[in-house]
């Protein structure tokens, strides 16, 4: 019966159907195998703080919004000519521009590819034209597709916060300096490369720097506003992501003019599928989860990986080619739904961070994009550059071995995840503690408050800060017992004693 | 044989249904902005002193349930326009490396399992939204002299019925559909759209509607992905 199921379900899934259907029919089938257990169990979490009533959701399709506002206008032209102006003269210079705008780009888009075709076909001939090699070239803009995924406020972030529970605002902080690192080493790549070519890179032109920032001045602030708003405890996340929608449409509508009153629908419906596209997924992904936890599969699973791995270090590795792995198969939004219910309590036995984790997978994912041979990203550079596949394998192999060296650094270098949120985290809770007692006062609406007092709590789970220890976790057992439901989205939380099954 | 009229037909249908789709996201997503925004502009003038503000904050304990249930409806309606420009995230490989012949036919055969899962989907889901706004939540509800009645339904109350709720309510009752909150009615957008979804599944497997790969080579569409698509 079991295999039957699972034939089924790889069937669907090999013959393309959508990837909702595929976690659907596994969650009735497997369901429909519980006899005590009705059909509409699938569903029940989905009308629950878990997904729908999650004050996570929201930002959601409001942050695609704004790229997808970013990507129909010149932003990306701006910002290459900002990044050129300000980086250029460097040795390296301009593919050292072509890694930042990237980068920019991407955290505003997502891990949608758009960068390739926005940035990367503005670079690349750009970068030929400086007498880069032809295949470095080709390497750099694919490579760049993936980058920036790590910064905040990437998409892909909020998801992993919403399926693995964990506070997104911490999540942001976590991943920031891992996602400036690998920046950094791919940038010293960049020189390393320029020199070994014996390029030349125009002077710095102060005027033209000038000119350029000017041009881009609003684009630019919004990253500086946002983050500032949520630091300051200005505005909560969903009220950050309406700013972010609003600011960018005022100013590509009022501003910048490259985008006209009637062309907002069109922009909506595409941004509106996106979102209904990823989160009907993980609506049917809830359901699936459900019946994970129902049947103690994480449990099992850490059960069975404890009689082959005994140290935190080797699960790392073993985590790390898995993920790349999944992330050559899979996109980034269905590779988090799908991995992270199974991998956070076994990472979290193994002692590791839930942020650290965040930022190991979403750098395993942004290298994924570019595994041959079926990586996304290099279908799109072949397909946008009208290269051979054959050709795109060979110029991103180089940056796959850097981003592989960026992630042994993320990996086994926790700190670099936990230590800067020890930092940055305080102002950012305080702020949002001491707007929480003002809103108590203010609205008699309760829930709306919990969420004010604790983004982390949001869905009835408490969830570590970044950088706090697991064992430091004991204190907040209390708490947690006081939820009913305690493995938040769908999804077992990353701390063991978290995990119940669903009382379904 | 199915006749080329009845196949534009059908287009012609699935096109303005999704022209109807679209404006009703449209609105909604301008709705959450706007909501969102207001909210986040009344706490902090409220938290400065601004007493309009605060009072509008008081008011406005409805924004926090609509902008949930609204980005369930706006997730659900985008599922449905993902669905009518075949954009939807899905495993690709294999249809990626078949010959032409094998992968259209696969992905007629795996549009018509999902058509399906979502019909199974969509039953599933109704019962579920109905069991969800079984309790009717106490702010829903007056103290009468033959006890707690909606507030719909308290002649007491009657004056103060919330008209919009009421009237939703008589109309849903009329097709057969219990609900009590304006939360359960949101939620009935997920059955309808996975009904609407199974149905142009069905036609697409049917050859009624064109897929993304087929439209991608005649001009007026883009490749498989989801996300291939935005790039596009």
């Amino acid at each position: 019966m079991g295999l039957s199921i699972g034939l089924l379900i790889a069937l669907l899934a090999l013959s393309g159907a959508p990837l909702f259907a595929v976690f659907g029919a596994a969650a009735l089938l497997l369901f429909a195998r519980l006899p005590a257990t009705p059909l509409s169990a699938v569903a029940n979490d989905v009308f629950s703080e878990r997904f729908a009533d999650s004050p996570i959701l929201v930002t959601i399709p409001l942050f695609t919004l704004a790229g997808v506002v970013l990507a129909e206008t010149g932003a990306s032209r701006r910002l290459v000519a900002v990044s050129r102006a300000l980086l250029g003269w460097m040795p390296g210079g301009l593919a050292i521009v072509c890694v930042a705008t990237s980068a920019l780009f991407t955290t505003f888009t997502g891990g949608s590819g758009i960068t390739i075709v926005a940035v990367g076909g503005l670079l690349l001939p750009a970068l030929l034209e400086e007498k880069y090699p032809q295949r470095f070239s080709l390497g750099l803009v694919t490579a760049g597709g993936s980058l920036g995924l790590l910064l905040p406020p990437s998409l892909p972030i909020i998801i992993y916060g919403v399926v693995a529970h964990i506070d997104i605002e911490s999540l942001f902080i976590a991943a920031f300096l891992p996602g400036l690192v690998t920046l950094a080493v791919l940038s010293v790549y960049c020189g390393l490369s320029y020199r070994a070519n014996h390029l030349r890179s125009p002077p710095f032109e102060a005027r033209a720097a000038l000119v350029a920032l000017w041009a881009a001045k609003w684009e630019l602030l919004l990253p500086a506003a946002l983050l500032a708003g949520l630091g300051f405890g200005v505005l909560r996340i969903h009220e950050a992501a309406a700013f972010t929608a609003l600011y960018v449409l005022v100013i590509e509508l009022v501003v910048y003019r490259e985008l006209r009153l009637r062309d907002v629908p069109r922009v909506i419906r595409k941004c509106v599928s996106l979102v209904g596209a990823i989160l009907i997924v993980m609506a049917a992904a809830i359901g699936f989860t459900a019946y994970l936890i129902q049947a103690n599969i994480p449990q099992l699973v850490l059960e069975s990986m404890q009689t082959f791995i005994s140290s935190k270090w080797t699960f790392l590795l073993l985590l790390n080619v898995l993920l790349i792995f999944v992330g050559m198969l899979m996109d980034i939004f269905s590779a988090i739904i799908v991995v992270v219910p199974l991998i956070a309590p076994v990472a979290a036995h193994f002692g590791i961070n839930p942020y650290h984790l965040g930022a190991v997978f979403l750098l395993n994912l942004e290298i994924g994009y570019l595994a041959p041979p079926v990586g996304l990203n290099l279908f799109l550079c072949s397909f946008r550059f009208e290269r051979p596949m054959a050709e795109v394998y060979r110029a991103v192999a180089p940056f796959i071995v850097v981003l592989l060296v960026c992630l042994g650094i993320v990996t086994y270098a926790p700190g670099l995840s936990t230590w800067s949120s020890r930092l940055v985290l305080p102002l950012s809770m305080q702020s949002v503690a001491a707007r929480a007692a003002g809103t108590h006062e203010l609205r008699q609406h309760e829930t709306s408050t919990e969420a004010r007092a604790a983004p982390s709590a949001m869905s009835g789970v408490v969830a570590p800060a970044a950088g706090e220890d697991l064992e430091d976790l004991a204190g907040a057992a209390e708490l947690r017992t006081r939820e009913p439901d305690l493995a938040g989205l769908g999804v077992p939380s990353p701390v063991p004693p978290i995990v119940k099954p669903n009382p379904l | 044989m199915i006749s080329e009229r009845t196949r534009q037909t059908i287009r012609r249908w699935d096109d303005g249904l999704a022209r109807v789709e679209g404006h009703a996201v449209t609105l909604l997503m301008l709705a959450l902005i706007g909501v969102a925004a207001c909210q986040a502009l009344w706490f902090n003038l409220a938290e400065r002193g601004v007493s309009w503000a605060a009072r509008a904050l008081q008011a406005s304990a409805w924004a926090d349930p609509f902008l949930h249930e609204g980005t369930l409806c706006v997730a659900f309606l985008g599922a449905s326009l993902a669905t009518h420009a075949d954009r939807h995230f899905a495993i690709d490989l294999a249809t990626r490396v078949a010959p032409e012949r094998v992968a259209r036919g696969m992905l007629r055969a795996g549009a018509l399992g999902a058509a399906l899962v979502s019909f199974a989907l969509c039953a599933v889901f109704f019962e579920a939204s109905l069991a969800s706004d079984a309790s009717v939540p106490f702010e829903y509800e007056r103290l009468t002299v033959g006890g707690r009645q909606h507030v719909c339904d308290a002649a007491r109350a009657a004056d103060a019925a919330p008209l919009g709720l009421c009237g939703l309510r008589a109309a849903l009752a009329w097709a057969g559909v219990p609900v009590s909150t304006f939360g359960g009615a949101a939620q009935l957008v997920v059955p309808l759209a996975l009904s609407i979804i199974g149905l142009r599944l069905l036609a697409r497997a049917a050859g009624l509607l064109a897929l993304a790969r087929d439209r991608s080579r005649s001009g007026d569409g883009a490749v498989r992905n989801a996300q291939t698509e935005v790039a596009s």
